[in-house]
């Protein structure tokens, strides 16, 4: 149960309730809801990193679910993990992320960015020993992709476990559609 | 000297490149353009609180400050210093927000934010009794705001800690928060 009481979408006006409308009803969009616009600059940000980015999406989704799981923030993993399997992840990779950056599963570069979203988590900032492997290989846009996808989770998580919001009853939303943001 | 070098105007895309020749000259904006598509939604979200919050400033600013600390920015600090001057704060809060336990200098009110912002950041997850605590002080549109601009700085602290930002050589004077809300209005102007 959360710990506050969900924004009543009905009570939304002007560009609130047009964010609202366009958004998927899902439970995360209606406990920020209270921040009226902040709801819509939150949302803008998060598609842009989800839909828009040079980022490989399946190292992407490796580093949110990652984070997910270090935070135990259970509804995000959720959400995120539907959102692996829509692009195409098999069992065994999701499995995997929730192991280790050492998990068979991965190949190289995986490894490096489970390796370098585990020393963000914890640390702060990435040593050498995580962030020359992955810089070496990606583009300077993508490590500031990623670094930035890594810290936008952990907000997300922490956001998530502090309202305690509850995953969505059946039916209630499809979630997130990537080939809709992709589209935008 | 940052990790990854800072993009350079030319090689921005024109409405980033429109965009950060609005903004202050702070290096965290010149290294986030290098996110492209998510430099405009970042600088919105960050102008939403920033300009067109609904928690009193003050205790934004100490809260933010407690976070740089505690995720140990020297760049996030030294900014929201002089932010926090440019409003007025004291030197002497200023200094006693570096400690992370309640002072008698804040009051019940930012005591208990400031402890919310403490357990973010040590535990993810804040606890019943600092939950419910922050709940007599302040509303539940409040009580979120705060959650998203504590985690903000949580964000934003490993991005200029892991891509080793540069302190600029000159402070910009003021506070800034001014030319962010302009250059963030005349964005959805055009957009």
């Amino acid at each position: 149960m959360a710990r506050i009481p969900y924004f009543d979408p009905a009570s939304a006006e002007g560009r609130l309730k047009e964010t609202i409308n366009k958004l998927p009803n899902l439970n995360i969009f209606r406990m920020m809801g209270h921040s009226g616009d902040m709801l819509a600059k939150f949302t803008g940000l998060g598609n842009q990193i989800l839909g828009r980015s040079d980022l490989d999406p399946v190292l992407r989704e490796i580093a949110i679910v990652r984070v997910g799981v270090l935070s135990k923030a259970t509804y995000e993993v959720y959400q995120h993990e539907r959102i692996s399997r829509q692009i195409g992840m098999s069992e065994d990779l999701i499995q995997a992320i929730h192991e280790g950056p050492k998990a068979s599963a991965f190949d190289e570069m995986q490894a490096h960015v489970m390796a370098y979203t585990d020393d963000i988590v914890l640390n702060v900032r990435a040593s050498d020993a995580t962030f020359n492997p992955l810089s070496e290989k990606l583009s300077y846009k993508e490590m500031q992709e990623l670094t930035l996808t890594i810290g936008y989770y952990m907000m997300v998580s922490r956001f998530l476990e502090t309202f305690d919001v509850d995953i969505e009853e059946e039916g209630q939303s499809e979630g997130v559609n990537m080939k809709d943001l992709e589209r935008q | 000297m940052a990790r990854v070098s800072y993009p350079e105007p030319d090689d921005l895309t024109p409405a980033n490149r429109n965009l950060m020749a609005q903004l202050p000259p702070l290096n965290v904006f010149r290294m986030m353009s290098g996110t492209g598509a998510s430099f405009a939604p970042f600088m919105s979200f960050i102008s939403a609180y920033l300009n067109d919050g609904i928690l009193d400033q003050e205790l934004r600013e100490l809260v933010i400050l407690r976070v740089g600390h505690l995720c140990g920015s020297a760049y996030e600090v030294h900014q929201h210093e002089r932010v926090a001057r440019t409003l007025g704060i004291s030197d002497e809060r200023i200094q006693a927000v570096k400690v992370n336990s309640s002072s008698p200098i804040f009051n019940t009110m930012e005591n208990t934010a400031l402890a919310f912002a403490d357990e973010q950041v040590a535990n993810i997850k804040v606890s019943d009794a600092t939950f419910a605590a922050t709940q007599e002080h302040l509303s539940d549109p409040e009580i979120v705001e705060l959650t998203l601009v504590i985690n903000t700085y949580i964000m934003v602290c490993r991005f200029l800690e892991t891509l080793e930002v540069d302190l600029e050589e000159q402070d910009i004077t003021g506070s800034g928060l001014e030319e962010i809300e302009r250059s963030v209005k005349a964005l959805s102007g055009t957009n």
